[in-house]
Parts: C-alpha cells; sequence; structure tokens
C-alpha cells in the first residue's frame, strides 16, 4: 500500500487541516535533510529552506534573498512528487483551486496548468511547496511560496502588497498599479541608479509604521527594457513564457546590501499618459487603495477583510502621487528623487 | 425592505468623504464621492431613504421633494449592481450627518472592471470557503 493510500485510508476519519498537518509532519520527519538547506529573510521573517533536489533549488533559490537570519520563522521544504506522494491532500474536483484555514493550518491548493500545493503548519512552522510534475508555473518562480508568507502575517501588521519598492536617503517609494504600469521600469531604473531595492512585484510592508522590507530579489523584465537594463542579465537568466511574452527572470541577489528595506515615505503610481520627462500629479489614498488591492487581494488568498484593511492603512501612511514616468527610464531616479526630497 | 451595506465578497473602505467598494467575485471595483458616499453611508447607519433625502438637503440648502427621488434612484442602481442588498438592516447609527458642501449634486458611482482580465488569469483568486474535501481512497 503506497503511503497516499495510507494517508488515504485516514482521510476518510480525519478534518483537512489534521490529514494536512500529519503530511507536513512526515515531510520533515523524514530522516535525511533536505539535500539543499540554506537560509534565508522573507519580508520581516527568517526562513530555512530545503529543496529536495538541485533542479528546486535552481528553480527557486534564486528569487530569495539569501542571509542568515536572527532567528528561523518557518521551515519550508519544496518538494516533488516523486520525493514524497501528497495526492492524498489533492482534493476532489482537484480542477478547482482551494483554500483551508482551519485549526492553524493554511493550504492551498492551485491547479492550473502546472499544479502546485502550499501548505503551513503555523504553530509548527513547517511549510512545504509540494509540487506534483516537479516544476512550477512562472509566475510562483519569482515569488516562491508568497501565499505562506501571507499566511504568517495574519493576525501581524504586515501585508504583503503588490506593488515595487526603491529607496534612497529621502525614504522609500512604494510603487503601485497593475501590470504594465511602469513598476518593473522605475524600479530597476532605481536600481541601477544606486537605490535599495525592495521588489518590483510584491513588497512587505507594516502597516502601523510604514516598515518595507524585501520579500525576494527578484524582477520580471519584458523584451522592450532589456537593452537598459541589461547589466542585470546574468548568463544563465532564464527567460519564461508569460501568457506568450517572454520575460527574464533576474535575481538581483548580485545587488548585497542594496537588496534592503526602510521607511515609506511616499507612494507613487506609475502610469503612461504621454510625458516625455517624468511629471507628478497628486493622488489620494482611495486611488493607492485602488492601485494596491486587487492583485494583492487576489494573489493572496484568504482574510480578504483583513488585507483591505492593512492595505487601506498603507495607503494612507504617506503622499501619494501618480506618476507619468516618460520616456527615458533612467531619468525616473532623479525625478523620484527631487520629488522624495520635497515631501 | 430593509437593506444592507454587508454584502457577501464586496470590500468596503471610506477615505474620508470617499466610499471604495471592490467585488471580489468579480473584480469590479466602484468609487463613491459626493452625495453617493453620504447616501452609501447613510444606508450603512440604517437610515431610510426618506431620512437621507431630509439630511442631504438640511445639509445642502436643497428641497427634500426633489432630492428623495434622486436618493431613490440611487439607491435602486446601488442594489441593482451588489453594492447593498436586501437584508437584516445595518446597526443603526445614533448620531449621522451626511458631509456636503455646496449643491445637493446628483449620485453616482464610478465603475472600473479593468481587473476582470486579472481574475480570468489568476488561478487562486475564487479559492472559496467551500472547505477541502477530500477523495474517498481508492485502492488499486
Amino acid at each position: 500500500m503506497t503511503p497516499a493510500m495510507k494517508a488515504g485510508r485516514c482521510a476518510s476519519h480525519m478534518k483537512a487541516s489534521a490529514l494536512i498537518r500529519q503530511e507536513i509532519a512526515a515531510v520533515f520527519a523524514t530522516a535525511a535533510p533536505a539535500p539543499i538547506e540554506t537560509p534565508a529573510r522573507c519580508g520581516p521573517f527568517g526562513l530555512r529552506l530545503g529543496f529536495a533536489s538541485q533542479d528546486l533549488a535552481g528553480s527557486f533559490l534564486p528569487a530569495y534573498i539569501q542571509s542568515t537570519p536572527d532567528r528561523i520563522d518557518l521551515d519550508l521544504r519544496f518538494i516533488t512528487a516523486a520525493d514524497h506522494d501528497l495526492s492524498a491532500l489533492v482534493p476532489e474536483a482537484a480542477e478547482k483551486p482551494r483554500l483551508l484555514i482551519e485549526d492553524g493550518i493554511y493550504s492551498v491548493w492551485q491547479p492550473a496548468v502546472i499544479p502546485v500545493l502550499f501548505a503551513v503548519d503555523l504553530t509548527a512552522k513547517r511549510g512545504i511547496a509540494w509540487l506534483p510534475k516537479g516544476e512550477a508555473p512562472p509566475w510562483i518562480r519569482s515569488r516562491p511560496a508568497i501565499s505562506l508568507i501571507h499566511a504568517m502575517m495574519h493576525d501581524t501588521p504586515w501585508c504583503a502588497v503588490h506593488g515595487a519598492a526603491v529607496g534612497s536617503d529621502a525614504g522609500f517609494a512604494l510603487l503601485a498599479g497593475e501590470g504594465h504600469s511602469g513598476k518593473t521600469t522605475a524600479a530597476l531604473a532605481c536600481a541601477k541608479a544606486g537605490w535599495r531595492y525592495a521588489g518590483d512585484d510584491f513588497v512587505a510592508v507594516n502597516s502601523e509604521t510604514g516598515r518595507i522590507e524585501p520579500l525576494f530579489c527578484s524582477a520580471r523584465l519584458r523584451p522592450a527594457l532589456v537593452e537598459t537594463f541589461q547589466s542585470f542579465i546574468g548568463a544563465t537568466t532564464p527567460v519564461s513564457d508569460f501568457n506568450g511574452e517572454p520575460r527574464h527572470e533576474l535575481s538581483l541577489a548580485d545587488l548585497g546590501d542594496r537588496i534592503g528595506g526602510g521607511r515609506l515615505r511616499a507612494t507613487f503610481i506609475p502610469r503612461r499618459r504621454g510625458a516625455v520627462v517624468p511629471e507628478f500629479a497628486p493622488a489620494r489614498p482611495s486611488d493607492a487603495f485602488r492601485a494596491l488591492l486587487p492583485t494583492t487581494a487576489y494573489e493572496l488568498p484568504g482574510w480578504p477583510n483583513e488585507i483591505a484593511d492593512k492595505v487601506a492603512r498603507i495607503a494612507g501612511l504617506a503622499p501619494v502621487f501618480f506618476a507619468d514616468t516618460g520616456t527615458a527610464p533612467m531619468q525616473i531616479p532623479a525625478a523620484f528623487l527631487g520629488r522624495l526630497e520635497q515631501l | 425592505m430593509a437593506l444592507t451595506t454587508s454584502v457577501p465578497l464586496l470590500i468596503s473602505q471610506q477615505f474620508d468623504s470617499e466610499v471604495v467598494l471592490a467585488n471580489y467575485q468579480n473584480g469590479v471595483y466602484y468609487n463613491l464621492d459626493g452625495s453617493a458616499a453620504q447616501i452609501w453611508l447613510g444606508l450603512r447607519a440604517n437610515r431610510t431613504v426618506e431620512e437621507i433625502a431630509n439630511a442631504c438637503a438640511s445639509a445642502t440648502g436643497g428641497d427634500a421633494a426633489s432630492i428623495t427621488p434622486q436618493v431613490q434612484a440611487f439607491v435602486d442602481s446601488m442594489l441593482a449592481e451588489g453594492l447593498i442588498a436586501e437584508g437584516a438592516a445595518d446597526a443603526r447609527v445614533e448620531t449621522w450627518t451626511p458631509v456636503l458642501s455646496g449643491a445637493f449634486a446628483a449620485p453616482e458611482f464610478q465603475r472600473f472592471d479593468n481587473l476582470r482580465e486579472l481574475l480570468l488569469m489568476d488561478p487562486v483568486h475564487d479559492a472559496g470557503d467551500e472547505g477541502w474535501p477530500l477523495r474517498e481512497p481508492h485502492e488499486g
């Protein structure tokens, strides 16, 4: 009888959360440690990452900020069906996405074309990313297991928000907007100009203090930006297919200490309205809220009201501006700095 | 007919005199400003259409008889859009006064539906709370 069948036999008598907790414990009970283990930090949390193979580490590790944190808040293992048979956890009607928040277990089943199961035992501080097909969709590689980090932020002032963030001596700018609004362009331009970089897609923000921390050191580059940011593209930078559009999956780990956080000073909402040089226009907290919330809420399942409350607080923490970022990306850092210094 | 502003999968946030509503089911966002926001806030304070219209008339020096049908029409449009619902009314707030300046302007909401595409792209957004039904084990 396979482990999945054994688990399945129990499944009919167990709550889903109990079965998931049992299976997470079983993954960590394996005598041999994960072949590749490394510490990392992710927002306000310290992680111990374990990868079942070099391939998995190669897929996900470049996105993580590898450093030794003061404490380990989450032990996280990346495993495939070949390492652990967790098929008993795949819910009925497996084509549907599922979310379970029950008894200290948070679990997300993302079927899509390449299915992924994320689960965390918040009490044991252990999580798993299970890849039944041995691979993950590209957008997960750039922000691996972010839903589990979201779960750990529950009942804290921290929130993973959909936005980029970069910082200068004048403070940090949070860049809020939908895809193609220019967040990555502005963030990479600032990073190239020597600013601190906290992310181009999702960053951690403390909704009470305005402290920003990076979650990952990744960025996703569209073909049109390759020439401007050639210096960030390494010899082994993978190119993924994102809905038919190529994306360079960058790791900005080489920025070293410049991967970091700071205090929110302003929220910029990038938009392209035809300005040649960067232009700013005053915006309202409600504009920042509408720019930040949609992707944040849709990509981080669970506690929607809590997310909305935190995002609303973040939207009100600092002045908000629309930023028409112009046609020359490398003019953006000076324009941002000028605006931040006026505050 | 009792009306409530507590609608499942509809998130509301107030920013000073603005109200933003986000429908998590279909990805449509709404911005309510001016009299529109005050009418929604009046409903949330458990006021009737007549009470809201009278309060708006007092706040703006307007004519309640002409404001009432505008408030009623806006309430009907919010009901049709799913921004409010029939059901147990919200708890009554003892003191509520609309914050309006100038003449009463016809209420309307701004609708942002450019996020529908996102809903189609993202594989997790509709992860509901139906639980996590475990499959029956089958031994092959």
